[in-house]
């Protein structure tokens, strides 16, 4: 179907997702490529994802996009393949992407409140568009969530969540795929139990039972739903990764295992912490008088700043959807918009302490976040859950119409979100690590110069190379302003000086046009 | 079932969480201005009655009766839509 796309008037089946996304890399050959996860559904359906890009080359940042993983969160896949739609005739015509003012009626009783137009700019979409690899995979769950759209839910839960595992018992069919991932997986291995249990006694005994909603699965990765975010995770190395859920209005940042620390010892693959980590909160009075309070170790060191960027990051998603909502930023005057549209950034582990639900394991965005601890030269990896939507939009099932406009205001604050992150990983693309250590900025002509040479010319073997020894030479440097100097004055900038009396061409390879790419975001 | 939010203590809501026929959406939990707590959630009749009895104030979103409704009739609207596109 060629554009304009109709808007979203009833949640997608999964053969319409399915339809969405082929038709999607048709009408956009050049831009757009669909291709097919290794595993088909616990029920035998093809899974599919895309790929959009303008350009090619191993240094290009990579965002993964998922949605669909929980069944009966209706709202995320269709958000994103919207999302798709729209940035993909945007960069292919060079169009904004428009959203009108529109009215959302909060539940249960309103009144409505009102947003202004929406705008994002064409030249914001290019810029991710050149310089991003983005993939985006929609509907990691699709027999899932087609049962929950063809059985209303009888009980008194709010749809169904989990994958469609066969079991004997309809009691006990599914598991729950954001418990099912390589990452403390076997939490009795990771945690203390005893400890764990004193202030969360409820969320293991869940997790093992079958016909809980948060069953972990018989055995670690053991659903081809979830052997396909890993192996996208795994073959893409996302810089950046996205999970999007509903809903509670939430930026999620990792760890989902435990508080986050800066004590390099405390780690998840660390043998000597085995069974002893406690999975508390600071001050909780089960915590032992004596021993250390576990933390998961992330790391806050140059060049990437991780724990500190996660914070940045999961605050400016949560900035652009204000703005998007026409909220004036960093006004306290009263504000129904305010009130309707602000997404909490906070750590996956805290969330849920006050209720008595405990960290959780086996989650996607973990595992993608893991992978930066597992490979250093994988960094940095920024990796989010976002819960969208909320209760006043109907839960899990918001209503598709306008009005309410329930629907309508989770997709233009998906976009939101989505643009603003990818607007950060086209500015931070693949940094030069030394030579901005060298300068003290990555917009330096010598590093830019360095960059160009580097992208066009050397391929992924001197990446991963580079990317495993720079990091603690950027460190260094950044330590020791003598080295520094020696570097800066003795190799970087003479390296840079002699590339620039080559023609042009010295730093493009032939028959390629590297993409434009804005100056690299600061990382510190 | 209704989708409702619940308010209350930590330690009332705790209680609440736990109750039979009540499933709390915990991504949805935040504090409130008073310190008090409040999460969504999916819940029967009785236990709606049961949380309220526990000292919680529960405001429904949607009745029992009006998600039922609403979700028959989406149920019927995408088959009907998977049938006329051949959908299997």
């Amino acid at each position: 179907m060629p554009p304009p796309y109709p808007a979203i008037t009833v949640p997608q089946t999964p053969a319409q997702i399915e339809a969405a996304l082929a038709d999607l890399a048709a009408s956009f050959p050049a831009l757009c490529t669909l291709d097919r996860f290794p595993d088909k559904s616990v029920e035998g359906r093809d899974i599919h994802f895309i790929k959009i890009a303008n350009g090619s080359g191993s240094n290009r940042p990579v965002m993964v996009l998922i949605g669909g993983v929980h069944a009966r969160e209706s709202a995320p896949p269709d958000a994103l393949i919207r999302f798709a739609q729209s940035v993909l005739v945007s960069h292919d015509g060079g169009s904004d992407i428009t959203f009108p003012a529109m009215s959302c009626e909060p539940l249960p009783s309103g009144p409505a409140v009102d947003y202004p137009d929406f705008t994002i700019l064409a030249s914001d979409v290019k810029r991710i568009i050149d310089a991003v690899d983005l993939y985006i995979a929609p509907l990691i769950n699709p027999d899932g969530r087609l049962f929950d759209q063809l059985h209303p839910p009888s009980s008194f839960t709010g749809g169904w969540r989990k994958n469609r595992r066969a079991h004997a018992d309809p009691a006990k069919i599914g598991v729950d795929l954001n418990r099912n991932h390589d990452i403390a997986w076997k939490f009795e291995d990771y945690y203390d139990m005893a400890l764990y249990r004193a202030d969360y006694p409820t969320g293991p005994a869940e997790a093992v039972d079958e016909s809980k909603d948060t069953y972990r699965g018989p055995s670690v990765a053991s659903e081809p739903e979830t052997a396909n975010v890993q192996w996208i995770v795994d073959t893409k190395k996302p810089a950046f990764f996205v999970d999007i859920h509903q809903f509670g209005r939430k930026v999620l940042l990792p760890w989902g295992l435990e508080d986050n620390g800066d004590d390099p010892t405390m780690t998840f693959s660390s043998p000597a912490w085995t069974g002893k980590r406690d999975g508390l909160r600071p001050g909780s009075l089960s915590l032992p008088l004596t021993g250390p309070d576990y933390k998961e170790f992330v790391t806050d060191d140059a060049p990437h700043f991780v724990r500190k960027n996660l914070g940045f990051i999961g605050d400016t998603m949560r900035d652009a959807i204000l703005a998007s909502a026409g909220v004036v930023l960093g006004s306290t005057a009263p504000d129904p918009r305010r009130d309707h549209s602000t997404f909490e950034v906070a750590q996956a582990a805290v969330l849920y302490h006050p209720v008595g639900g405990g960290p959780v394991t086996g989650t996607t965005h973990d595992y993608a976040f893991r992978k930066q601890f597992d490979d250093p030269a994988r960094a940095p990896v920024f990796a989010f859950g976002i819960e969208s939507g909320h209760e006043e939009e109907a839960g899990f099932h918001p209503d598709y119409a306008s009005p309410p406009g329930h629907y309508a205001k989770i997709e233009r604050e998906i976009h939101a979100a989505l643009i603003a992150l990818g607007t950060i990983a086209a500015k931070l693309g693949k940094p030069c690590l030394v030579a901005t250590a060298t300068t003290g900025t990555p917009d330096h002509p010598d590093v830019v110069t360095l960059r160009r040479f580097r992208d066009a010319w050397l391929g992924p073997r001197f990446d991963r190379c580079y990317y495993r020894i720079s990091p603690p030479v950027a460190r260094y440097l950044l330590a020791h302003p003598w080295a520094r100097a020696a570097v800066r004055h003795g190799l970087v900038g003479p390296a840079a000086a002699l590339l620039r009396t080559f023609p042009e061409p010295a730093t493009r390879a032939p028959g390629r046009t590297p993409p434009e790419r804005t100056a690299p975001g600061r990382t510190d | 079932m209704s989708l409702v939010q619940i308010a209350g203590s930590a330690e009332v809501l705790r209680a609440v969480v736990a109750m039979p026929e009540i499933e709390d959406v915990r991504a949805s939990l935040v504090t409130l201005d008073d310190g008090n707590l409040r999460v969504a959630a999916y819940a029967s009749d009785e236990a709606v009655e049961a949380a309220v009895a526990a000292g919680a104030v529960v405001v429904v979103l949607v009745s029992t009766e009006a998600v039922a409704e609403q979700q028959s009739r989406l149920a019927a609207v995408i088959e009907q839509g998977r049938g006329a596109r051949g959908e299997v």
